[in-house]
């Protein structure tokens, strides 16, 4: 697999400087190479099935459900546990230890045996111990007001407002969905030969996309056994427009600190494909299709609710700049370099959130240029010491690559304000103020910057007494900066591993973070519950399970509340 | 207990930040630990007889003895090999490729089989390594030809305790000729491979003395920090 250390550098990437700025990261939005993106292509394109094997759940949706999937090479079972929930007990913490369902992917078949020992263990979730069978271990939560809604009309024979699936796109919301070897179950290297789910996080979203087809399955069960002779199933256009939704904290931002080569994986491939699609000439069609995807994104922003302040003013800033763009792109020749241009246009006149929007708008209109890059989204990760690195090349390496780390400033208590820590609750990942809270001696490691100036410090100070020696050498006298020189030495073949901020500043936003990832996953609907807490919703708009087989646009993202036929609340 | 390869990166990991290894350390010394155990070579009971040392070790640095261009002794000053692997076995193999061969001896250091945790990483180098190292009553080869990243490891007992060795391990690079040890059947150390599909086996004991020292890191909560730290608001839905 091409590592995008090595991509083609003829292509006009935007510099790093300007795509790895944390706001930047943090006003993403999904695009075709999202995961949820590529795993639907995947899973439509190659018409995986889905069959129900069993369904027992009593009148309250509580029992044992089991989905079988058949790939075109392989077998999986997904098993879900739906429990009652005290409601002391609800709560989207990882601190908690109870949930509406617990679920998990297996390669192969489940036995009577094995899914005892599953009962057992998976409501468990962290708790549970598991074999290397297991793929994927999840658990969600109800949106209480969505299901109460949604039940209530679907057993009265109605059908419930789409205006509530567009303030909550989902019934359920995961708070946790876990892979790679968690808990004991299969190891991301044991996927990597495995033709269905060889990307990261591929499991996890398709798993994701299983529970949406049980909320589905699971609330019609319920509204059926609540009024037997009045309730309807859930109309086709609200089952496409409802999602899943997903609630995350802190946990997500280390992550993106400790993989660098992924993230640089990842943006990288999004950047080539920008590069790709804006070096297109632009056509008619393509300037038509381009205004449509505009108004459903347009549409869909709109339509999305925050009761956070900043997210709030953003997407109105977005909305804002969108009204002014449209005018300004119809007026435009259609010319050659109208993409790049376009791009130019919206540096100098919007805002960030309106720029990245662009970025995934753009992405669509060339499917064949982008689609082979979500391919390309799994890197081997590991750092490999040049331990004969000339230590004057060396430095250069890191007044070169590392030139924006130098140039912080770290000393002062404003850029000190923050510490990042696990805290004893179930290592749940949390954030302190270091003049106010205990703790800081026990921080997570996530100062980049500052382990690169005092490695720099140390490196110009050595050099100065052993002008003559290598990288090992310098290692070999000061072991402690090793860590930094094996990631510096690799992080220098990519552009866009670091995110270039400093993690403890004041005004830093664990936000932006969060939203990176969660973009990458293909997360929409950005709902943000304070600068270090989301939820977000994925699937919303997607096809059904029903429609695995039938001619696929793969058309799906920004989706718009539908238009029912029937309207909300008549029968 | 069965465990997956990521279990035990992890728990290495933070175990390692609890001892207090710096930064990007800890990333290093666990895989060499996990790398070991997915060899079939007990990463984790290696480790188990290492903590006692890595407890009371501070990171000092590693002298060198001798250097040519084929030649390579360094002093570890009774640290770990962890502390020294990557330096040491990069800077060997450096000297390989252009000169053919290299021997990199370092003293004073334990833990000596976790280094072969490390070279599994070099395998792809088209280098051949030949390991050795003994202590009172044994002297061990270790041997990975090139391409290979399981090693060939061969135990003899000594006929009468062996001199002082300085607690050293020696290691031999070619790229164009492979060391094999003696053969002879009763020599042989069975190795399992385990599967990683299978999960991977660790004493229970060790894991949580492991969990244990990764705990070191961990932050008590106090209300503030339970109401505050994770950020999540109390408008539940």
């Amino acid at each position: 697999m091409m590592s995008h250390t090595d991509t083609d550098t003829s292509l006009a990437l935007r510099p790093a400087a300007r795509v790895m700025d944390l706001e930047r990261l943090g006003s993403h939005f999904q695009s075709r190479l999202s995961f949820v993106r590529s795993s639907m292509r995947k899973m439509m394109n190659e018409q995986w099935r889905i069959e129900r094997t069993r369904f027992d759940l009593d009148a309250e949706g509580f029992g044992t459900a089991i989905y079988r999937i058949d790939t075109a090479s392989a077998h999986y079972h997904c098993v879900i546990f739906s429990m009652y929930l005290p409601p002391e007990k609800r709560s989207d913490r990882v601190i908690a230890d109870q949930w509406d369902v617990s679920f998990v992917l297996l390669a192969g078949d489940v036995d009577e045996q094995q899914l005892a020992d599953l009962r057992r263990n998976v409501p468990l979730q962290e708790a549970g111990r598991f074999d290397a069978r297991v793929l994927v271990l999840s658990r969600a939560n109800r949106s209480l007001r969505n299901f109460e809604r949604f039940l209530g009309a679907l057993a009265e024979g109605c059908q419930p407002d789409p205006r509530q699936l567009a303030e909550v796109g989902y019934l359920y919301r995961t708070t946790a969905v876990y892979g790679n070897g968690k808990f004991g179950i299969a190891d991301f290297s044991c996927l990597q030969g495995n033709a269905d789910f060889s990307q990261p996080f591929s499991a996890q979203m398709f798993t994701v996309y299983l529970l949406r087809h049980f909320s589905i399955e699971q609330i019609e069960h319920m509204a059926r056994a609540r009024n037997p002779q009045r309730a309807v199933g859930l109309d086709l256009e609200l089952q496409r427009y409802l999602g899943v939704g997903n609630s995350t904290g802190l946990g997500m931002a280390p992550f993106l600190i400790n993989h660098p080569q992924l993230v640089n994986q990842w943006v990288c491939a999004r950047e080539t494909a920008l590069a790709l699609v804006s070096a297109q000439p632009a056509d008619l069609p393509r300037v038509q299709r381009f205004q449509a995807l505009l108004q459903r994104a347009r549409q869909h922003l709109q339509q999305t609710r925050t009761e956070d302040q900043r997210q709030s003013a953003i997407d109105r800033q977005t909305l804002a700049d969108l009204d002014q763009l449209s005018p300004w792109f119809a007026s435009q020749p259609v010319s050659t370099d109208l993409w790049s241009r376009l791009q130019d246009w919206a540096e100098l006149n919007t805002g960030l959130g309106c720029q990245e929007l662009l970025v995934s708008l753009l992405l669509e209109l060339y499917p064949e240029q982008v689609d082979p890059l979500a391919g390309q989204m799994s890197v081997s990760e590991g750092f490999r010491l040049n331990a004969e690195m000339p230590l004057d090349e060396l430095c250069n390496l890191i007044e070169s690559h590392y030139r924006w780390a130098l140039d912080y400033e770290l000393e002062g208590a404003e850029a000190n304000h923050f510490f990042w820590y696990r805290s004893a609750e179930k290592e749940e990942p949390r954030l302190g103020e270091r003049a106010m809270e205990p703790g800081a001696e026990k921080e997570m490691q996530l100062g980049i910057a500052r382990n690169i100036q005092r490695c720099h410090r140390a490196l110009l100070a050595y050099r100065e007494q052993h002008p003559q020696q290598l990288t090992a050498h310098f290692l070999l006298a000061q072991p402690s900066f090793k860590g930094t020189v094996c990631r510096l030495q690799g992080m220098a073949r990519g552009a866009f591993g670091e995110i270039r901020a400093n993690l403890m500043d004041r005004h830093m936003l664990p936000i932006h973070l969060l939203r990176c990832k969660l973009a990458f996953f293909g997360a929409g609907k950005f709902d943000p519950k304070s600068s270090r807490w989301v939820r977000i919703t994925l699937f919303q708009g997607a096809p059904l399970v029903s429609e695995i087989g039938q001619p696929f646009a793969d058309d799906w993202n920004f989706a718009v509340m539908p238009t029912l036929t029937t309207a909300a609340g008549e029968h | 207990m069965r465990v997956s390869l990521n279990e035990i990166q992890v728990i290495c990991r933070k175990a390692f930040e609890g001892i207090g290894f710096a930064a990007g350390d800890c990333d290093d010394a666990a895989e060499m630990i996990a790398r070991l155990q997915v060899q079939g070579l007990d990463g984790i009971g290696a480790l188990k007889k290492a903590l006692a040392y890595l407890h009371d070790e501070v990171d000092r640095p590693i002298e060198t003895c001798y250097e040519d261009a084929a030649q390579l002794t360094l002093d570890a000053h009774g640290q770990s090999v962890l502390r020294c692997a990557a330096q040491a076995v990069e800077l060997g193999v450096g000297k390989a490729l252009r000169g053919g061969s290299a021997l990199i001896r370092i003293r004073h250091c334990h833990n000596r089989i976790l280094l072969l945790g490390y070279l599994a990483r070099c395998a792809a180098e088209a280098l051949n390594f030949c390991v050795y190292w003994r202590d009172a009553r044994q002297e061990l080869v270790a041997t990975f030809s090139a391409g290979q990243t399981r090693p060939t490891l061969r135990v003899y007992d000594l006929p009468q305790p062996a001199q002082s060795d300085e607690q050293s391990i020696n290691v031999l690079i070619s790229r164009h000729f492979t060391l094999l040890p003696r053969l002879s059947a009763e020599d042989a150390l069975p190795v399992a491979h385990p599967q990683a599909a299978e999960g991977l086996v660790v004493d229970d004991e060790v894991w949580a003395q492991l969990k244990k020292l990764g705990e070191r890191v961990l932050v008590e909560s106090t209300e503030e920090s339970r109401r505050r730290g994770a950020g999540e608001s109390s408008d539940a839905q």
